[in-house]
């Protein structure tokens, strides 16, 4: 239950005078009590940031001082999981509330099937909330423009950039559509289906973002893999800060920030900070993975420690702006990932079917309005509760097709015992059964990652995160009785998630 | 007046021409399309394949019309005997030529990379294909092939021009209303 704050009372006391002689305006300035007296929600999403290479996490480099900062007034999640391994599966996990097998968004430009298009966070808060979006990354706008109906503000991706040629922006009315024709297929960055228009397009982003000025970025402006976008950290940070001021009370917002992704662009201050001769743990090829070797891993790593040191540079000058504001006294604020980034085992990045921690384990913060005391909570928990959790904050019903549960300390209780799953199937049809494809399953201090279409047989491995957290020692001969219980209701689960595919 | 007049093709020629344009361009982005397809099989519906469809063929007219007009162009400011005459046959080697440069640009242009220098020759090429479409124009046999050839393609009009039109009405309903 949000406090009220001396605003609030007064609107209230004053709305209880007349209420006897003019009821319904008495009953309509309630309400606008009651909504005013709703807490705001923002959501700043980072892209491919894995909780393990952060210092708040106990990472050995200091890649994030701020967030640190950040979480002495904050419920710290310390075993939070993505849904899947890139934006798509990741992000809709989050905005539905629901596993990726559920939701079929599963392939890279995918997106929620459509009898579940109405299952969204956004529809979830009501129209109570004034919602907004800011989908920076173009694959989650996909998603967020597939639930544009329940969104008032969306800020497009180009939002804050220094140069852009993304085309959709030219098709308010069929955005959607555009986008998946125009910037992900036509004019996408390779492979273009134009010959005029797309050699023009080139042309002209070749010509223009090398005139750009790289001041401040040694290595380059931060950039879209994908698609013809530049910009600066601080640009998008202060922009991001900007436009959370002028949302109007109370408000949703969910601004999914590209960075950290890929390609890593730290800034000056921060490039080349760690080249200290730090080396992570050994940790042995995976037969799965695309072999690259330890050097290029090692050098990739520090690269992208950088670029996290410098979002969380701009990031805590924007977290300041929010306490000043007073916006932080009023607000919950949600920092989080839709995935990680991997730098071993022969794998770099997020697009593999291996599910170890470095892909899938993401950071979670959550500072509740006026929170001044830092918590910190150690069950599993999953992308997926993030909806039945604020549902529960707004006073919403918790809606039924959620798969998730209310956080702990945030309207639910540490469960050690519930079985949360992240998904990789990007390489299957989304309206089939799944027959390739990685699931890892996170149960109490256990944790259980499935191969299926690999390998001529299906591949399991099992670990103990507590007393194993980099995962090297396979415990399914030693444990047997609990990796057989997890293996059978994690193919119970595959199963009745594939049910409706099934002849 | 009169003197533009005489420089105007005729409607047959200017098809031919045309359908220059549209085998090189449609190909292009059929090729990627289909190229692109059984990806999109995976997660889109087919109604949703239709629509980038649509905004493909869409664009592809647009594209198609913007190079056709190139020759014509030409044509119109250029004396009669230059390029009126024979103007099929040089008009489908300027086009032939002109797109299979545009193709090398398209490969040597890097995303996020400096501009190649490479595309410092470009008026020097450009004019050099002019010449070549010129002289091949010129050249009785070559001039009979390409008339033949360019006469063939005309039967992708009449596929490329319904569906590109269709297209359009589907991006226009979609945007307007």
């Amino acid at each position: 239950m949000a406090k009220l704050n001396r605003r609030d009372f007064l609107k209230i006391a004053g709305a209880a005078a007349p209420a006897v002689l003019f009821p319904q305006a008495a009953a309509w300035a309630s309400k606008r009590a009651a909504q005013n007296s709703r807490p705001n929600i923002i959501i700043l999403l980072f892209d491919a940031m894995s909780a393990r290479n952060l210092s708040l996490y106990g990472y050995p480099r200091p890649t994030a001082p701020n967030m640190e900062r950040f979480a002495q007034r904050a419920t710290v999640y310390h075993s939070h999981y993505a849904g899947g391994n890139f934006t798509v599966p990741g992000v809709a996990s989050l905005l539905t509330g629901a596993y990726p097998w559920t939701t079929r968004a599963i392939n890279h430009s995918g997106e929620v099937k459509p009898s579940m298009a109405q299952q969204n966070i956004f529809r979830a808060l009501g129209g109570d909330y004034h919602r907004a979006a800011f989908p920076q990354s173009v694959w989650s706008s996909f998603l967020v423009y597939q639930f544009e109906d329940e969104i008032e503000t969306i800020l497009p991706s180009e939002s804050f950039s220094k140069l852009d040629y993304l085309f959709s922006e030219y098709f308010p009315k069929d955005r959607n559509m555009a986008n998946r024709a125009l910037d992900d297929f036509i004019f996408r960055k390779t492979e273009k289906a134009s010959l005029l228009f797309g050699t023009a397009q080139s042309f002209l982003s070749a010509k223009n973002s090398s005139r750009l000025s790289n001041e401040g970025y040694p290595r380059g402006l931060p950039e879209n893999t994908n698609y013809p976008l530049y910009f600066r950290l601080e640009d998008v940070l202060s922009g991001v800060g900007n436009s959370i001021a002028q949302l109007p009370a109370p408000f949703f917002a969910y601004y999914h920030l590209f960075p950290p992704h890929a390609p890593y662009r730290p800034s000056a201050k921060f490039n080349r900070n760690f080249r200290e001769g730090w080396k992570p743990t050994p940790k042995p090829e995976h037969r799965f993975s695309e072999h690259s070797p330890q050097n290029k891993l090692d050098d990739a790593r520090q690269t992208y420690d950088e670029y996290i040191a410098s979002i969380d540079f701009e990031l805590g000058k924007l977290l300041d702006s929010l306490a000043q504001q007073g916006i932080l006294d009023n607000s919950y604020v949600i920092l989080t990932a839709d995935h990680g980034e991997m730098f071993e085992r022969g794998e770099k990045a997020h697009s593999t079917p291996l599910l170890f921690d470095p892909v899938i384990h993401i950071p979670l913060l959550i500072s509740a309005p006026g929170q001044t005391q830092r918590q910190d909570v150690y069950s599993p928990t999953n992308a997926v509760d993030l909806l039945p959790t604020l549902t529960g904050l707004a006073g919403r019903p918790l809606p039924d097709w959620a798969e998730g549960q209310p956080l702990p300390l945030l309207g639910g209780a540490e469960d050690y015992q519930r079985s949360a799953f992240t998904v990789e199937a990007k390489l299957n049809n989304a309206f089939a059964p799944l027959t390739k494809i990685t699931v890892a399953m996170r149960q109490g201090m256990y944790k259980l990652i499935y191969y299926a279409g690999y390998s001529s047989e299906p591949l399991f491995e099992f670990f103990d995160m507590e007393k194993d957290n980099e995962e090297l020692n396979d415990l399914a001969a030693q444990q047997p009785a609990v990796f057989k219980q997890m293996k059978a209701e994690l193919l119970d689960r595959l199963a009745n998630a594939d049910r409706e595919y099934t002849k | 007046m009169q003197r533009l007049r005489e420089r105007l093709p005729s409607a047959a020629q200017l098809a031919q021409t045309y359908a220059v344009a549209v085998f090189f361009l449609y190909a292009w982005s059929l090729l990627r399309f289909f190229w692109r397809l059984p990806s999109f099989l995976k997660y889109a519906p087919l109604g949703e394949i239709g629509v980038i469809f649509a905004y493909l063929m869409s664009l592809d007219l647009i594209e198609s019309l913007l190079v056709a007009s190139a020759p014509l162009l030409l044509s119109l400011a250029l004396p009669a005997r230059w390029w009126r005459k024979n103007f099929v046959a040089k008009s489908a080697a300027l086009l032939a030529l002109g797109l299979w440069y545009l193709n090398y640009i398209y490969e040597i242009i890097a995303p996020a990379a400096p501009l190649p220098a490479a595309l410092n020759w470009v008026p020097l090429v450009l004019l050099g294909i002019f010449a070549a479409a010129f002289g091949l124009g010129e050249i009785k046999p070559i001039e009979k092939i390409l008339e033949d050839l360019t006469d063939r393609l005309t039967v992708f009009l009449y596929l490329s021009i319904p569906v590109s039109v269709v297209s359009i009405l589907v991006v226009l309903f979609r945007n307007l209303f």
